[in-house]
């Protein structure tokens, strides 16, 4: 038995698969390519499948793991390609190795966020992200807290583009420290009213471990 | 200005649910509109997670698409959050493979599951931009609108809005019709034409070509044929199953569904001659799919799919002659690949625990028996041919296997009902409870016993078409009495549902061509999902036929008589009016007819097999 990841993208028409459903849809991806995944053992026998870092409804993931068990001594070599032909439109995996990592690694995450909207422009959004108080209401199971955004982001850089701006930034993700990005234009629309925000993509780029190197 | 694209990537985070509007699932057929030179819009008139779990659907689909000439592609109605964004932002109703307009394709097909959907066929329309009424949508090919489905057994309700129905089976009719619209287009034919030579075909029905006409009274007089088509429409079947299309690959969704799994028909039609059901009598003659045929149509839908369960689909599946070795045969390829065999429609008097045992390894799910009605002398009536020691005995083999949780189901407003019929269903009850006591094997667990009462609704082409329906007040009635006898029930859970859906679907299902105004009505004011709980306005259906002077009681509460004209007289589903009147004689003393495998009743089935049928 291996133990193995699968490195996958997650865009287009898969962006609004969320994760519960993402793994019904890979458990069976893995039978129509009858690729042999490893069953637990017991009266209720079910598949391991486990994604390392859920990704949010509605955003584009370029660089998503998903951890599974296979029931075999190698990889088959037309892995890839027999996976890719049995996934729904959207999803399409890029690489299968062993794993050997844990999702406690994870730190920090790499976002693009395309806000589109009117009164946007590069300079007055870099402005108010590298303010050093970044007042804003983060929502949690236990209710909201009034957190400072700054405290979350590493590092970014923000580029004018026709529709509004494009924001490139490094936040805080995984199990210690975490926020949403959709925080980034909540921040925007509290603090710079004169704007309009039509509505906004987001993209998961890659997590990081704490040394900033691609979580794989 | 924001393209249609741009403005679903911001309507869409804003919804419930929303991979409903999007497609690009696993299976999904697109073709190139260029190669194509007819179109068809399936139109499911409910949620997404509901038709993706609907078989017909799966075959039509896969029907159509099999056709060079044809694209099909799927709409299902958008949620009223998505319904409202749409209509701000004057996006209209789009199909999902293509993202095209509905307006684009020739021909946009509904079909009817339960009566209930009328108002979302309306709206959808409404949202695609295309004329709701037949009348106003001019003599272009473009745009037709067909129907099929159950609810095509009475058309009449619907026919304002409806160019075409296939009434029955579509798989051989349905190629039929568009290849005769194919013609059509490349002719350059006027919808008149089209629909004229279309009702030709053995199954069609258009009901701008049959006119009813009403005495003096406001009574039906009857259905006349215009420019002569055939008077009566005989509902069109598949005679021979095991070579009949069915699909080997269907679409996969990528969310949660009402039913995620494979599912396989085993036969159509049903022996037993329940006075009560419509389904039975409607999809006679019984007819039987082989092993053989139904394990090769299992393996390539489980291998194409990836499912991990499949479920046998017929409507009394105890009575397919060869279920066991079916079984075996199946148990064999599913066992080992980890999918699960699930068989419902089991009768309660051919409870088979070794079968059950080998399919359902974990007892995790409850079993459901129906004896619906709680006195032998009713259960008479209704042609149930099932004894109260058949559902004891069936009781005590699960509960001796292992289960402990049993749902019950009744029907109540049957005809003939007295307040010792409604007891029966509590004592009943109670039985299964202490039958669960003598027999279970773990009486720690406990028993969780559950009677359900629905509301009965006569039907067309039953032999209870004549009888009037209970009225929402004697219904609540009923289910006041239930209550109180429950309450001192020891381990019996009751339950039943508001009653006001039942009402409308009596009107509905038993209406003839007048009712659509209401319908038309109904939806302008806002109804829609009325199937849904939260969205049912049964205050503004009611306001509806007080404005239009139409009242229901005459469709749903009136004793009709043999010689009247039913608004369903003209279309033939398989079992003469005079079997049905016998059956409805016979069910007033309370005198059992046996199943077809027993006695021929010569219900008139034959007629549409050309010959014996398969019971």
């Amino acid at each position: 038995m291996l133990k193995l990841r699968v490195l996958f993208e997650k865009t287009g028409k898969a962006k609004y698969t969320s994760h519960l459903d993402l793994m019904n849809v890979f458990r069976r991806s893995f039978n129509r390519a009858g690729i042999p995944i490893h069953y637990t053992q017991g009266f209720n026998p079910h598949p391991y499948l486990s994604v390392a870092m859920p990704l949010p409804t509605a955003f584009d993931g370029k660089a998503e793991l998903l951890d599974f068990d296979l029931d075999a001594d190698e990889i088959p070599t037309d892995f890839i390609d027999r996976l890719n032909a049995s996934l729904p439109e959207g999803l399409s995996v890029k690489d299968v190795y062993e794993r050997q990592t844990a999702p406690k690694d994870i730190v920090w995450a790499d976002y693009t966020v395309c806000v589109h909207g009117d009164g946007l422009s590069a300079e007055s959004v870099e402005k108010l992200l590298s303010r050093d108080e970044l007042l804003i209401m983060k929502k949690s199971k236990s209710g909201e807290k009034e957190v400072n955004l700054r405290e979350f982001i590493h590092s970014f850089t923000v580029t004018d583009t026709e529709y509004g701006v494009s924001i490139r930034a490094i936040l805080s993700a995984g199990n210690v420290k975490t926020i949403n990005p959709t925080y980034l234009v909540v921040a925007i629309e509290k603090y710079m009213p004169d704007v309009s925000v039509q509505y906004a993509d987001y993209c998961r780029e890659v997590c990081l471990t704490g040394e900033m190197k691609a979580f794989m | 200005m924001l393209t249609t694209k741009e403005k679903l990537s911001k309507i869409l985070p804003q919804v419930q649910k929303p991979s409903r509007y999007v497609g690009g699932e696993y299976g999904e057929i697109v073709k190139d509109k260029q190669s194509v030179d007819v179109s068809v819009a399936f139109c499911f008139p409910d949620t997404y997670e509901i038709g993706m779990s609907h078989l017909g659907m799966k075959i039509l689909y896969g029907l159509y698409n099999s056709l060079p000439y044809c694209r099909c592609e799927r709409v299902f109605a958008p949620w009223t959050d998505m319904e409202e964004r749409l209509r701000a932002e004057n996006i209209p109703l789009y199909a999902l493979e293509s993202g095209d307009a509905l307006e684009e394709f020739d021909i946009i097909a509904f079909t009817l599951l339960y009566e209930m959907c009328y108002t979302n066929v309306l709206n959808m329309l409404d949202m695609a931009g295309i004329p709701v009424r037949a009348c106003d949508r001019g003599d272009s090919l473009k745009n037709l609108v067909m129907a099929g489905g159950p609810c095509t057994c009475n058309p009449e309700p619907m026919a304002d809005f409806v160019d075409l129905f296939q009434i029955g089976e579509g798989e051989e009719m349905g190629v039929e019709v568009l290849d005769l619209y194919r013609r059509a287009k490349r002719e350059n034919m006027t919808k008149k034409e089209f629909l004229r030579l279309a009702a030709d075909i053995e199954g069609v029905y258009v009901p701008s070509l049959y006119e009813p006409q009403y005495d003096g009274d406001g009574n039906l007089k009857k259905v006349i044929p215009l420019d002569g088509v055939k008077p009566v429409v005989n509902k069109r079947i598949v005679k021979d199953l095991d070579s009949m299309y069915f699909p080997e690959s269907i679409v996969v969704p990528s969310t949660e569904i009402v039913h995620d799994r494979v599912s396989i028909e085993i036969q159509r039609g049903c022996i037993r001659g329940c006075r009560f059901c419509q389904a039975g009598h409607t999809y006679r003659p019984i007819r039987q799919k082989s092993v053989e045929t139904i394990v090769k149509q299992t393996k390539a839908l489980i291998e194409q799919t990836g499912y991990d369960e499949v479920s046998l689909s017929s409507l009394s599946t105890s009575d397919y002659r060869e279920l066991g070795p079916l079984c075996d045969r199946l148990i064999d390829y599913c066992d080992p690949k980890h999918v699960s065999l699930s068989i419902p429609s089991q009768r309660l008097d051919k409870f088979n625990l070794e079968l059950m045992e080998r399919i359902q390894r974990v007892r995790k799910s409850g079993l459901t028996f129906a004896p619906e009605a709680g006195s032998q002398r009713l259960r008479d009536v209704i042609n149930k041919n099932i004894t109260e020691s058949d559902l004891l005995n069936a009781a005590a083999i699960a509960f001796s296997g292992g289960w402990n949780s049993v749902k019950l189901y009744f029907m109540i407003g049957l005809p003939t009902e007295t307040s010792e019929d409604l007891d029966g269903i509590v004592n009943l009850s109670r039985k299964v409870v202490w039958t669960w006591r003598q027999h279970t094997t773990k009486k720690d667990r406990g028993v969780k016993v559950t009677a359900s009462a629905s509301s009965f609704v006569p039907k067309p082409h039953t032999p209870f078409q004549w009888v009037p329906q209970a009225t929402l007040e004697e219904i609540r009635e009923k289910q006041a009495y239930l209550r109180e006898k429950m309450r001192v029930a020891k381990g019996v859970t009751f339950n039943y549902h508001d009653s006001s859906t039942s009402v409308l679907e009596g009107v509905l299902s038993r209406g003839d061509r007048r009712i659509g105004a209401v319908i038309y009505e109904a939806w302008k004011r806002g109804c829609r999902f009325d199937s849904w709980d939260e969205l049912f306005k049964p205050d503004v259906w009611d306001s509806c036929f007080a404005d239009l002077g139409i009242r229901p009681s005459y469709y749903a509460n009136r004793r009709r008589f043999y010689d009247e004209c039913l608004p369903w007289d003209h279309i033939f589903h398989g079992v003469s009016k005079e079997h049905l009147w016998k059956e409805y004689r016979a069910s007033l003393s309370g005198v059992l007819s046996s199943d077809c495998s027993v006695k021929c009743s010569g219900c008139g089935a034959t007629k549409l097999m050309g010959g014996k049928c398969d019971a």
